[in-house]
């Protein structure tokens, strides 16, 4: 039975939601839930202890949460009746799952859900593990990310570990999965009884190895040994060992294989089973494999093997929207290693005109320093490939906007990259174009910038979930 | 005419890269080649010989704490030659965990002490609160410049006439309490400045080309040249800090 002032409080955060939506307009996806955070601070421990859930599950990493989460939802909808609990917008600190409560439960306190599915920023999994209780844990990869907010890489690693390695011990009876990337050297290290998964794959991600900033890790953060590679897939992840041999890749149970222009495959002890998919590059093998992998508790090999054929898209990943005759591809980027990955793609979206936004924002990080760690040799491979540089052509391809829209050019100026400065939207740059393809990378509240652009002018609808 | 070169020991590349220092060479390599001037960079790592005769400017920058301990005690068997490049008057660029690791010592929490080069005059103390944020400074030399800084370190002068780098005008410099933000000692330019440094501050990235080319070109003339682009992204900088 809720408490009085849990059901009070609730009451009182679905009035906030209605407000922030329905008269402010906003996306709602934050603000009631911190406000229901600071009056009432247990919110969220009290939530999971209160709602009766059979699974909960939780995804963390620096790169692919909000993927792998929907891609999880999506295979668990095939199977459930019922609804699953799920943070949709990519929302990830304890206000966004709080707002996403708020907004599911009826006005009679019934949320109906039985499996709860979160990505959890890796920052908040210290606080968020012991309110949520999970039995499912998937940690995807540790890059570095938002130095200002979550310190440096290998203090992220310690916390994990730490905070898995307790959460275990304090539960002995309880069964908890995790599931943990094995071809991340740093991951992989979080616990030795985990499932791994990871990926074999052919297709590479250019100049990795030249590049010395995109590399994270060249040594195995418990012994201090240097990491020798016989193969990269993205960054420092791929099959790792130490030249003492005390230590390698461990043993995967899953392995999506992708070998060129094939299906992937999913390999698992028992079965081989061929994936139908529209998802590209080697990073959302990442995030198909982790989801495969937590899947193939709860579908059929034969469900398995479709799972992901309809699968759209999460807001801002590789996000495909028309704009009159214009055809727009959204690219998040917030790290370096995620911006490498997302600029390989240009070569399948293969756009007419890049538009660059660089916000620093909190959600952002507000140092900008990051932008120099990214390797920008696919950009500037296509743009020679294009012709983008060539001073004859008159139209300008590379484009630049947000609050930093400067610091950007400067990046690609120092690159070799030619570029305009975009001086009124991004919506009224993309209508003078005719019948183009155009790539668009943005950093977190850039998208969201973009998005209510969007949306007030009445090209997407309102609704992000 | 023969090419003009200057060459450039770019120390743990792999190591000392986490804070997007990596700027600091693109910004070297682009301000060089409008002069006419190829910038050729050498990656010295661990075990790697160091030899200063072959090298025109050094630049190091920050990294993990694991990966500054494995640098730390390599840096002690290139010590006699980092000396001579710096006493030898040649620039150089140390930017935080570098910046540290140059100095006399650093003083854990634990009140360990792990000895540095000793080759600046600098003493770093490790506190439990970083200093993060935007950084803007002035300096007689250099004009404004700006900076994110992330450290936990405080670093202090160990001689009170060091050169700071720039005198705080916003944010917290090497220790948050004298105003003092880096150190130019001889014409080796330290720093605690991320953001990256040099490509929003060209005339820092100017002065060392100077420096190096005078000294490698005695003869020739170290050409002016416009930095318009780095202006503008300046600006935006600064109107955010205010």
């Amino acid at each position: 039975m809720r408490s009085i002032r849990f059901r009070i409080i609730t009451y009182f955060g679905k009035i906030i939601y209605f407000v922030s939506v329905k008269v402010l307009r906003g996306s709602g996806s934050a603000l009631p839930g911190r406000v229901v955070e600071v009056i009432y601070p247990k919110f969220i421990k009290d939530l999971f202890y209160y709602q009766d859930f059979q699974h909960r599950i939780i995804i963390t990493g620096t790169n692919g949460k909000t993927t792998t989460t929907k891609l999880i939802v999506h295979g668990l909808n095939k199977v459930s009746k019922k609804p699953i609990f799920t943070n949709r917008t990519g929302s990830n600190l304890p206000r966004g799952i709080i707002s996403q409560y708020l907004a599911d439960v009826s006005w009679g306190l019934k949320l109906g859900s039985q499996v709860a599915v979160l990505e959890v920023d890796e920052g908040m999994i210290e606080s968020l593990i012991g309110a949520i209780n999970p039995d499912n844990i998937i940690i995807l990869n540790i890059f570095r990310d938002q130095l200002d907010r979550f310190g440096e890489s290998n203090n992220v690693f310690i916390r994990i570990k730490q905070k898995i390695t307790e959460y275990l011990n304090c539960n002995p009876s309880q069964k908890v999965k995790i599931y943990l990337n094995a071809d991340d050297p740093i991951v992989s290290r979080i616990n030795d009884n985990a499932l791994f998964f990871g990926v074999d794959t052919t297709i590479k991600t250019q100049h990795i190895t030249t590049e010395p900033s995109s590399l994270d890790y060249d040594y195995d953060l418990i012994s201090r040994e240097p990491l020798l590679y016989n193969s990269y897939t993205i960054a420092h992840l791929g099959d790792y060992y130490l030249s003492s041999g005390s230590w390698k890749r461990p043993k995967r149970d899953f392995v999506l294989v992708h070998l060129e222009k094939n299906k992937p495959i999913f390999n698992t002890k028992e079965e081989s089973i061929k994936i139908d998919s529209k998802l590209q590059g080697n990073y959302n093998l990442y995030n198909q494999v982790a989801a495969l992998s937590l899947l193939s508790d709860f579908l059929k090999p034969s469900q398995l093997s479709t799972v992901f054929e309809d699968f759209q898209s999460a807001f801002g990943r590789q996000e495909k929207i028309e704009i009159g005759d214009n055809t727009i591809n959204l690219n998040l980027v917030k790290n370096p290693v995620g911006m490498v990955e997302c600029l390989n793609l240009l070569q399948f979206q293969n756009p007419d005109f890049i538009i660059f936004i660089l916000n620093n924002r909190y959600a952002d990080s507000e140092d900008v320093s990051w932008i120099w760690d990214v390797d920008l040799s696919s950009l500037i491979n296509y743009c020679q490939k294009k012709n983008f540089n060539n001073s004859k052509n008159l139209k300008n391809n590379v484009y630049v906007f947000g609050d930093r829209k400067y610091d950007m050019g400067l990046r690609l100026y120092y690159s070799g990259i030619q570029y305009s400065v975009i001086t009124n939207s991004v919506l009224s740059t993309i209508n003078n174009f005719q019948n183009a393809n155009i790539s668009i990378f943005a950093t977190y509240t850039a998208m969201l910038d973009f998005r209510e652009e969007l949306v007030n002018n009445k090209i997407v609808q309102k609704k992000l979930v | 005419m023969k090419q003009l070169e200057l060459s450039l020991a770019y120390f743990y590349p792999t190591l000392m890269n986490t804070y997007g220092d990596y700027g600091n060479v693109l910004a070297l390599i682009h301000r060089a080649r409008i002069r006419g001037i190829s910038l050729k960079v050498h990656h010295i790592n661990i075990a790697d010989n160091f030899d200063s005769n072959s090298y025109d400017l050094l630049f190091m920058g920050g990294g993990q704490d694991v990966s500054q301990s494995i640098v730390a005690k390599d840096l002690m068997s290139k010590k006699n030659e980092i000396k001579k490049f710096i006493f030898g008057n040649k620039p150089g660029l140390l930017i935080c965990g570098a910046y540290q690791l140059f100095g006399k010592e650093f003083v854990t929490l634990q009140k360990e002490i792990i000895p540095g080069l000793e080759l600046l005059p600098i003493v770093t103390i490790a506190h439990a609160e970083r200093l993060i944020g935007d950084v803007l400074l002035t300096s007689q030399r250099f004009g404004q410049i700006i900076g994110f800084e992330n450290h936990s370190g405080k670093t202090y002068f160990l001689d009170k006439d060091n050169h700071p780098l720039g005198r705080v005008m916003v944010g917290g410099g090497n220790n948050a309490s004298d105003g003092n933000e880096g150190i130019i000692y001889h014409n080796v330019i330290a720093s605690y400045l991320h953001g990256s440094l040099l490509p929003k501050n060209p005339k820092i990235t100017d002065f060392l080309l100077e420096q190096a080319f005078i000294l490698k070109y005695p003869k020739q003339i170290f050409l002016k040249a416009d930095s318009k682009i780095e202006d503008e992204a300046r600006l935006q900088a600064i109107k955010k800090i205010f």
